[in-house]
C-alpha cells in the first residue's frame, strides 16, 4: 500500500497530538501515522512544542485583583440577589456560515452589497489553506461575528461602528465597504420605523385617553365635573361617518408618503379652536397633551376631518373656511352640518332665492339666515331667481349650486347657517388662520425706504447668511397658508440659495460681487446686486470641532417634528464626526443637565446611545441650560478647531430668565468666550421666531429651521462644514452712494441688520459671520437720478438746495473727485474679523459704474435673486413691490432657474404656485 | 376604538409579572445562600482569578482594565443561577470575561486588529518598566508566539494555557469547533516556521 503524500496542512495532525480526535477519525489517522515516517517525524516536532509551550505559558505571571476588588466582590457576593437562570451556552454559527448571513428586513441599498457578500467562504476541510491562512490573518473574525450577532439583535448602529472600524483597517476591502452599508442603512431605516410606529403609537394613545376622559359613567354618585368643551369632543367621537376613522385615514395616507413627509405637518390637533381657547386647566392640559401625541395632524388637516370622508380632491378655501368656522363654533355647529348632509330635492323654476332657502331650511331642518350686507356687496337680493332640477342630493350641495351661481357662499355663525357674500366668508376664514397662528411670535421693524444719498450717502448693515425664514415661510405655504407678513425676511430667502460668485483669492475669507442691472419690478429703476462667497472647506479637511448641544426637552418638543426630528438630525451629524472632533449633549427642561459629556466623535456607540435615550417632558429653563452648555464647550476648547454650541429648541423659553433682554445679556456675555452659536428652531405653534433670530444673532452665530428631514439633511449633513465653520465673523458692508447719479436707493431686506454708518469702524459692533461655502447675496433697489422722487414725502428744503438741483455743500462732490468716479453709481466696502480676531480688517473699494444708456442683460442668478426678493415682498405686501405679480416671479424664476443640483430652485417654483392659489389675505 | 383596546390589552398582558415565592420562604433560601455564595466565590475566585486577569489582560493591553473587567465578570457569576452553571463554569467565566474584555477595550479605543503590525507594537499604556518585565520574563518562544495574528494567539493560549478541550475554546471564543481545529492548526505550524527561522 503506497503511503498517501503528507499534507502539512492536515490539521488532523494537530488534532490528533492535542487528543482531540476520537473514534474513525482517530483510528483512520493512527494507521495513516504507522505507514508515514514524515508524518510520525511532524508529530514529533509538534509534541516538543506543545510542551514547551505548556510548560512556559504556565509560567507566565499571573496577575491578581486588588484587595480593594477583593472586598468589593465579597461584600456584593453576601447582598441577597435575585437570581437569574445563567443563560445555555450555545456555540455561535461557524464564521462562514453567518458572515455572509443576510438579516431581514434589509434596507434596499444592500442590494449592491449582496454581490460582494459571496466573499469565497473560507472551509475548513478544503486544501485552499494558504489562502484561508492569509486570510485568518488579516480578517479578525471577531469583527464579523460580532456583526452578525449585533446585527441579528438589531444593534444597527453598533453593528455600524464595527463594520466602520473594518473598514478603516482594511481600505479598499468590499466585504467592509458593504457590511458598513448595511448597518447604516439598517439603522436609518430602523430609526424610521421607530419613528413612525411612535407616531402610531401615540395616536392610539391619544385617541385612549380622549375616550377615557370623555366616557362618564352614570352610576357613580359623585361623578366628576366636566367642561362644556368636553361634551363638544363626546358628541364628535359619536360622529356617524366616524372622525376617527377618516382621522386615521389622514394620518396612514400622511405616514404612507414616508416618515420624513409628516415631519413637514405640524402638530394641530382636531379640537373645537373653543377649546383650545379655554385657558381653564383641564382644556389646556388636554390641548397640550394632545399637540404630543397627534404629531402630524395640522389644524388644516383636523378641520378636514370634519368634512366627509368620501369627499376628496383639492379643498377650496370656501369649504375650508366653512369648516374651520364649524369647529369654532362646536356642537351646535356639528348639528347644522349634519343636517347639512340631508338629502333634498328641489324641482324650482325661477323661484326667488329667498323661498328657495326656506324650502332647504324646512327640508334639511336648518336655521339659515340671510346677511344682507353681505348679499348687497354681492350685488344679489332674495329676490334673485333660482332655477334647479335636483332629486336626493345632499343639503349642502344643494347650497353650494344655488349660491355658486350668485358668487355666495354660507358660514355657521351664532347656531344659524349665515348666507353672506365669498369675500365675507374668506375674511372669517383668514380670522380663523390668524388665531391659529397667534402663537407664533414674530417682530419685524419697519421695512427700508427709500433714501437719497444727498441726506443719506451711506448704507451699513451687518451681513445675514440665516435661512430660516425661508424654510418658515415654505412650512406655511405646503400647508396652505400665507405666511403672517412678519414671518417674511426677503434677506434670508434670497440667502436660501445660493449663486455662482467667483471663488476667493487665496487668504481671503470671501470674494465680493457687485453689479446693477434694470429693476424688474420697476424698469425705470435698477437693481444692485452684492454677492459674498466664502471660501470652501473641503469636508475632509474640515478642522477639529468642539460641539455642544443644547437640547430644549420641554414637554413642548415632544411633538414628532420636533425632538424626534432633533434626534435624527442629530444622528446624522455625528456621522460625520470622527476622533478628532468632540460632542456633548447638554438639556434643558426645568433643570438642566449634562446627558453627555464631551465624548469623541469616534465614540459612535456612546453618542448614538445617548442620543436615543432623549426624552422630552418638563418645563423649560434656557437660561441654566446656556450656560451649562457653554461651560461644557470652554472645558475642551480647542484652539485649533471650531467651538460651537449648537442650540435646537421651539423657543418656549418659559422657567427661570425668560424675558427676552436678559437672555440676549446672558447669550451675548457667553459669546465673548469665542464659542459661536447655532441656534436651530423646530416645529412650529409654538416657535418663538424673533426670540431665536435675536439669540443668534448676538451669540455670534446663525440661526437655522428646521422643518423636515429633508432640510435636517442639508444643514446637518450635507453643508455641514459651511454650518460648523465660520471663515469669516462680524462682517459689515458699507455702501456709499454716489449722488450724481443716484437719486435714490433702497436695501432690500436686512431691515434687522442695519447699522449705523460710524459702527462700520467700529470693532466691537457685532454683526453677522459667515460660514465655510455660503453665500450671502444683498439687493439695492436704486432709482437713477431723475427718477426721483417719485413721491413728495418730504418737502422741499428750504435752506439747502432741493437735491434734485444741486448738491448741498456738505455732501457736494470733492473738488478732486475723478471724471471716471463721476460716473459711479455706488462704492461696496467690508469689513471683517478672522474667526478668533479681535481686530477688523477691510476689504478694498468696489465699485460699481452707472448702467444708464447701457444694455445690461441681468445674469440668471441675478434674475433668480429678483424673483425670489420680489416673492418675499409680495408674500409681505411690501409697499415697494412695483409692478410684478407671482406669475411675473414664476416666469422670470422658471428661466433663471439654471442647473439646479439640489432641486431647491424647483421647489421654490412649487411654492410660488401654491402663493398664487391662496386668496389674498385680507388685512 | 376596538383595535386599540386590543393593542392595550395585549400590552398588559405581556407585562404580567411572573408570580412570586412566599416571602418569607424566599428570605431563608436568601440567608442560606448567601453564606453560600460567599464561600463559593471564594473558591472560584482562588482558581480563576490569576488566569482570567491573564487573558483579559491579553485583549484589553492594560492591566488596570483588565482588572475591572474580571471584577465585574465575578460580580456577574454571583448574581447567577449555580446550579446552571455547574459543568460549565470556566466557559462561562471566560466567555463573558472575553466579551466584556471586548466591550471595554473597544471603548477605549484601543481597538487592535490583528494584523502583525500591532502585535509588534505594545500599548503605550503599559509603562516602560512593565514591559521590561514582560520582555524579561518571556522566553524566546513566547516572543514568537507574539508574532502571530491574534486569533491564533488566543486559540493557543486557551489551549495550553488554560487547558481548554476545542469544544470548550469554541464556545468562549464564539466559534465553530472546527475553525478552532484549524487556527490552533495554522497557529503551532507558523510558530514552528517561526522558531526554525529563528534558529
Amino acid at each position: 500500500m503506497t503511503t498517501p503524500a503528507f499534507n502539512s496542512n492536515d490539521d488532523r495532525l494537530t488534532a490528533y497530538a492535542l487528543g482531540e480526535l476520537e473514534g474513525d477519525l482517530r483510528a483512520a489517522f493512527e494507521s495513516e501515522l504507522a505507514d508515514s515516517p514524515a508524518l510520525q517525524q511532524e508529530l514529533a516536532e509538534l509534541q516538543s512544542l506543545t510542551g514547551r509551550l505548556r510548560s512556559e505559558l504556565a509560567e507566565e505571571v499571573e496577575p491578581a485583583l486588588t484587595s480593594t476588588q477583593h472586598q468589593v466582590l465579597m461584600t456584593q457576593a453576601a447582598k441577597p440577589v435575585a437570581v437569574a437562570i445563567a443563560p445555555a451556552i450555545t456555540p455561535r454559527p461557524t464564521r462562514h456560515q453567518s458572515w455572509v448571513l443576510l438579516g431581514p428586513g434589509i434596507a434596499a441599498g444592500l442590494a449592491i452589497g449582496v454581490g460582494y457578500l459571496s466573499y469565497p467562504a473560507p472551509t475548513m476541510q478544503t486544501a485552499s489553506l494558504s489562502d484561508l491562512d492569509s486570510y485568518a490573518a488579516s480578517q479578525p473574525a471577531g469583527p464579523f461575528e460580532e456583526f452578525n450577532s449585533l446585527y441579528k439583535q438589531q444593534r444597527f448602529a453598533e453593528a455600524e461602528i464595527i463594520a466602520r472600524e473594518l473598514k478603516a483597517s482594511n481600505p479598499g476591502d468590499g466585504t467592509a465597504e458593504a457590511l458598513f452599508w448595511k448597518a447604516r442603512f439598517a439603522r436609518r431605516k430602523g430609526s424610521n420605523d421607530k419613528l413612525q410606529l411612535d407616531k402610531e403609537e401615540s395616536y392610539w394613545n391619544q385617541l385612549d385617553d380622549v375616550e377615557q376622559g370623555v366616557v362618564v359613567s352614570t352610576g357613580d354618585p359623585n361623578p366628576l365635573t366636566f367642561s362644556d368643551n368636553w361634551s363638544d369632543i363626546s358628541d364628535r367621537r359619536k360622529f356617524p361617518s366616524g372622525p376617527n376613522l377618516s382621522l386615521y385615514d389622514a394620518q396612514e395616507a400622511k405616514s404612507n408618503s414616508g416618515p420624513v413627509k409628516t415631519d413637514s405637518n405640524g402638530n394641530g390637533i382636531p379640537l373645537p379652536v373653543a377649546l383650545t381657547k379655554n385657558k381653564g386647566m383641564a382644556g389646556e392640559e388636554a390641548r397640550q397633551k394632545r399637540n404630543y401625541s397627534l404629531p402630524q395632524l395640522t389644524t388644516t388637516t383636523g378641520t378636514q376631518l370634519m368634512l366627509e370622508a368620501d369627499e376628496s380632491g383639492p379643498r377650496k378655501p370656501n369649504q375650508l373656511g366653512f369648516v374651520a368656522a364649524d369647529l369654532k363654533r362646536g356642537q351646535e355647529a356639528i348639528k347644522i352640518s349634519e343636517s347639512l348632509k340631508k338629502r333634498v330635492s328641489l324641482h324650482e323654476d325661477k323661484l326667488s332665492l329667498g323661498d328657495t332657502i326656506k324650502k332647504i331650511q324646512t327640508a334639511a331642518d336648518i336655521n339659515i339666515s340671510f346677511d344682507f350686507d353681505g348679499l348687497k356687496e354681492a350685488n344679489v337680493s332674495t329676490t334673485a331667481p333660482v332655477t334647479i332640477d335636483v332629486d336626493g342630493i345632499q343639503a349642502k350641495s344643494a347650497l353650494n349650486l344655488i349660491l355658486g351661481r350668485y358668487d355666495l357662499a354660507y358660514t355657521i355663525d351664532n347656531e344659524v347657517l349665515k348666507i353672506t357674500s365669498r369675500a365675507r366668508q374668506q375674511s372669517e376664514l383668514a380670522d380663523l388662520q390668524r388665531q391659529e397662528s397667534e402663537n407664533e411670535a414674530y417682530e419685524a421693524p419697519p421695512e427700508n425706504a427709500f433714501l437719497t444719498p444727498m441726506q443719506q450717502p451711506l448704507s451699513t448693515f451687518s451681513i445675514d447668511v440665516d435661512s430660516a425664514s425661508y424654510s418658515n415661510v415654505r412650512r406655511f405655504l405646503t400647508q396652505g397658508q400665507r405666511p403672517p407678513a412678519d414671518a417674511v425676511r426677503v434677506e434670508e430667502m434670497v440667502n436660501y440659495f445660493s449663486y455662482n460668485y467667483p471663488q476667493p483669492k487665496d487668504g481671503e475669507p470671501f470674494s465680493v460681487t457687485a453689479d446693477a442691472a434694470p429693476c424688474p419690478w420697476q424698469p425705470k429703476n435698477y437693481l444692485a446686486r452684492i454677492g459674498l462667497q466664502a471660501r470652501t472647506i473641503d469636508k475632509a479637511k474640515r478642522p477639529p470641532t468642539n460641539l455642544v448641544f443644547l437640547l430644549d426637552v420641554s414637554g413642548s418638543m415632544q411633538a414628532a417634528n420636533k425632538l424626534p426630528l432633533v434626534k435624527q438630525a442629530m444622528t446624522m451629524l455625528c456621522e460625520e464626526l470622527n476622533e478628532r472632533d468632540r460632542i456633548a449633549i447638554v438639556t434643558y427642561a426645568g433643570d438642566a443637565g449634562v446627558k453627555l459629556a464631551s465624548t469623541p466623535g469616534s465614540d459612535q456607540t456612546q453618542i448614538m446611545q445617548s442620543i436615543e435615550a432623549l426624552q422630552a417632558g418638563g418645563s423649560t429653563n434656557g437660561a441654566a441650560g446656556i450656560n451649562l452648555a457653554y461651560e461644557e464647550a470652554l472645558r475642551h476648547f480647542n484652539g485649533e478647531g471650531e467651538n460651537r454650541v449648537i442650540l435646537c429648541t421651539d423657543g418656549d423659553f418659559n422657567v427661570g430668565v425668560s424675558s427676552d433682554d436678559q437672555l440676549v445679556e446672558l447669550i451675548q456675555q457667553q459669546a465673548k468666550t469665542k464659542v459661536f452659536l447655532s441656534i436651530f428652531g423646530f416645529g412650529m405653534g409654538n416657535l418663538k421666531d424673533a426670540k431665536l433670530e435675536k439669540l443668534a444673532d448676538k451669540g455670534n452665530g446663525h440661526y437655522g429651521y428646521i422643518d423636515d428631514l429633508k432640510e435636517a439633511r442639508r444643514v446637518f449633513n450635507e453643508e455641514l462644514v459651511g454650518t460648523l465653520y465660520t471663515v469669516a465673523k462680524d462682517v459689515k458692508i458699507q455702501v456709499e452712494f454716489n449722488p450724481l447719479t443716484v437719486g435714490a436707493y433702497r436695501l432690500i431686506g436686512y431691515e434687522n441688520r442695519a447699522l449705523a454708518a460710524k459702527d462700520f469702524n467700529d470693532d466691537t459692533k457685532d454683526a453677522g459671520e459667515i460660514g465655510a461655502g455660503h453665500t450671502v447675496t444683498a439687493l439695492y433697489e436704486i432709482a437713477p437720478k431723475g427718477q426721483w422722487p417719485v413721491t413728495k414725502e418730504v418737502d422741499p428744503l428750504k435752506y439747502r438746495a432741493n437735491a434734485n438741483e444741486a448738491a448741498p455743500v456738505e455732501t457736494a462732490p470733492k473738488q478732486n473727485l475723478s471724471p471716471e468716479s463721476a460716473d459711479d453709481l455706488f462704492t461696496v466696502k467690508l469689513r471683517y474679523k478672522q474667526p478668533t480676531a479681535d481686530v477688523s480688517v477691510k476689504t478694498i473699494d468696489y465699485v460699481v459704474d452707472d448702467i444708464i444708456g447701457k444694455k445690461i442683460v441681468p445674469s440668471p442668478d441675478l434674475v433668480w435673486a429678483a424673483s425670489v426678493a420680489s416673492f418675499g415682498m409680495q408674500l409681505r405686501h411690501s409697499q415697494f413691490k412695483g409692478n410684478w405679480t407671482m406669475n411675473d416671479v414664476y416666469e422670470a424664476a422658471q428661466g433663471a432657474k439654471g442647473a439646479d443640483a439640489n432641486g431647491r430652485r424647483r421647489e421654490f417654483l412649487d411654492l410660488v404656485q401654491a402663493a398664487k392659489r391662496l386668496a389674498p389675505a385680507t388685512k | 376604538m376596538s383595535s386599540s383596546a386590543i393593542t392595550r390589552a395585549m400590552m398588559h398582558e405581556s407585562l404580567v409579572e411572573p408570580t412570586h415565592v412566599p416571602a418569607e420562604t424566599s428570605e431563608v433560601i436568601m440567608e442560606t445562600d448567601r453564606a453560600a455564595t460567599v464561600a463559593w466565590l471564594q473558591a472560584i475566585l482562588k482558581e480563576y482569578e490569576g488566569p482570567l486577569l491573564r487573558y483579559a489582560q491579553r485583549i484589553t493591553k492594560d492591566l488596570d482594565l483588565a482588572r475591572d473587567v474580571v471584577q465585574e465578570t465575578f460580580l456577574r457569576v454571583c448574581r447567577q443561577d449555580r446550579a446552571a452553571l455547574d459543568g460549565h463554569l470556566a466557559r462561562w467565566l471566560f466567555r463573558v470575561c472575553r466579551n466584556r474584555a471586548l466591550d471595554v477595550q473597544r471603548k477605549e479605543q484601543r481597538m487592535s486588529v490583528a494584523t502583525d503590525l500591532d502585535l509588534h507594537t505594545l500599548p503605550s499604556s503599559t509603562g516602560p518598566t512593565e514591559q521590561l518585565e514582560l520582555r524579561e520574563t518571556n522566553s524566546r518562544l513566547l516572543l514568537l508566539l507574539e508574532r502571530l495574528p491574534s486569533t491564533q494567539q488566543e486559540v493557543i493560549r486557551l489551549k495550553f494555557q488554560n487547558d481548554m478541550k476545542y469544544r470548550e475554546i469554541a464556545e468562549i471564543t464564539g466559534q465553530s469547533v472546527s475553525n478552532v481545529g484549524f487556527l490552533l492548526h495554522t497557529g503551532l505550524k507558523r510558530l514552528r516556521d517561526l522558531m526554525k527561522h529563528d534558529n
